[in-house]
């Protein structure tokens, strides 16, 4: 079973830049409103969580690293590896770049 | 009757006599003043009025850092450096004869700063009809009080900068929307450049301002409905690239470098975290460069301290005339990539 989550749905269709002290919709405000919640009713459930990144008007690196790279932290690599899948279709760069800041999220 | 003393007496004549004479040179100098304006205008008038109590600062003729970017700095420097706040600044613009968005950008950015310096800013719009319409149309007049004529009134052209928010993402998304129809006739979203914008708007507070709270950016955009084409620039005046990366780096560091030119380039393609050791988390600049490498915005410049590098034709230059600050210039046309292009 999974549960998916858009973020242009979800969260805001113009997310923002990595903090909170940067301006409405940022990747720590992401975190702490909706995927943190997400991830741990889905690890709960024993659900994989499909994100769908499509449909926002674009995204900073600095919000996908804040999001994604606390998950990470948070919750270790390989829990969020096991549990995550990706969907992008308007800039399918996106999905590796995301590994990658799993993959480097320090504890 | 109390005497006057007679030291006292000679005293109050010769101040009399003192300011007499200071009043008939006063009243001559008015005389040679009137003169000299006879035949000029009530507004000629007062124009030399006002101008008497500034400081006057001229651009160059062409004024576009693409294309004359040290004497465009020299000015802007310049006018960076007018520090006396009894003495307002005034922009003569007369004899402009090209004027571009970035450069337009530019000034307004330090028009602010000059402003938040408390300095009072006014000038004159170039007599060149070309340069006059671009400069009302690009929205410069939204932020500085001047008139614009009626036919250069409506513009899709677009001038914003950080407002309450330092990341204004709503109002980019509204203006790639705007650039997405100029050069494809339909209001598309552009993702990638809409990311690069955020990056740039973040870094620009992040990274370009360290220890102050007066952060700004400027960010413009030039609609040529002709050739179908969206023209950025976006600027930042804080520390700039090369300095804020030079305040992390110890002196050894600095040597693994052959240059600033090398620093900035290094910079851009992601390698500074290889080429020091150092644990890097700069993924802006990169993911920026990489949108460009992938050919989703064309003609890339970029201007920083002492740095001018024009990617598109593989030019860098050291400047004689350092900018403090960060300049970005780019452009959509139909050449470049968007999502749903080919569908």
């Amino acid at each position: 079973m999974e549960k998916t989550l858009k973020i242009s749905k979800d969260f805001s269709p113009t997310p923002g830049a990595r903090y909170r002290t940067d301006g409405k919709f940022s990747g720590q405000e992401f975190y702490e409103t909706v995927l943190k919640r997400c991830f741990e009713e889905i690890l709960k459930l024993k659900y994989k969580l499909k994100i769908i990144l499509d449909g926002t008007h674009g995204y900073a690196t600095s919000f996908l690293d804040e999001a994604f790279g606390t998950l990470a932290k948070d919750f270790g690599v390989d829990v969020v590896k096991n549990n995550v899948v990706f969907i992008s279709e308007e800039e399918p760069y996106l999905v590796n770049e995301i590994n990658e800041y799993i993959t480097n999220a320090h504890s | 009757m109390k005497k006057i003393e007679p030291k006292l007496k000679h005293f109050l004549v010769l101040q009399q006599s003192q300011k007499q004479q200071k009043n008939i040179k006063h009243k001559k100098w008015k005389r040679e003043k009137n003169k000299q304006n006879q035949g000029l205008s009530l507004k000629q008038k007062n124009w030399l009025k006002s101008v008497s109590n500034s400081e006057v600062f001229r651009p160059p003729n062409v004024f576009s850092l693409r294309e004359n970017a040290e004497l465009v700095l020299q000015f802007l420097n310049n006018l960076k450096n007018h520090r006396n706040r009894n003495r307002e600044v005034y922009i003569n613009l007369v004899n402009v004869k090209t004027i571009t968005n970035g450069s337009i950008a530019i000034l307004l950015s330090v028009i602010q700063e000059l402003n938040n310096k408390g300095i009072r800013v006014r000038g004159k719009k170039p007599k060149d009809k070309e340069a006059k319409k671009v400069i009302e149309k690009s929205g410069f007049f939204n932020y500085v009080i001047g008139a614009i004529d009626e036919e250069n009134s409506i513009s899709p052209d677009t001038i914003i900068t950080k407002g309450v928010e330092v990341v204004e993402q709503e109002s980019t998304a509204k203006i790639v929307l705007q650039a997405m129809k100029t050069v494809t006739g339909i209001e598309k979203r552009n993702q990638p450049i809409q990311g690069m914008l955020i990056e740039l708007m973040a870094n620009s507070v992040n990274h370009a301002y360290p220890n102050s709270r007066k952060k700004k950016w400027v960010l413009s955009v030039n609609h040529d409905d002709i050739n179908k084409k969206a023209s950025f620039a976006f600027v930042d005046n804080g520390v700039g690239i090369i300095k804020t990366l030079n305040l992390n780096f110890s002196q050894t560091l600095k040597k693994l470098f052959s240059g600033n030119i090398d620093l900035l380039n290094t910079a851009f393609e992601g390698k500074i975290g290889s080429r020091t050791g150092l644990t890097y988390r700069g993924r802006g600049l990169p993911s920026v460069f990489n949108k460009y490498k992938q050919n989703y915005f064309k003609d890339f410049v970029v201007i920083t301290n002492d740095v001018f590098i024009d990617f598109q034709n593989n030019k860098s230059i050291l400047l004689k005339n350092s900018f403090y600050g960060t300049f970005y210039y780019w452009e959509l046309n139909k050449d470049c990539e968007y999502y749903g292009k080919n569908a």
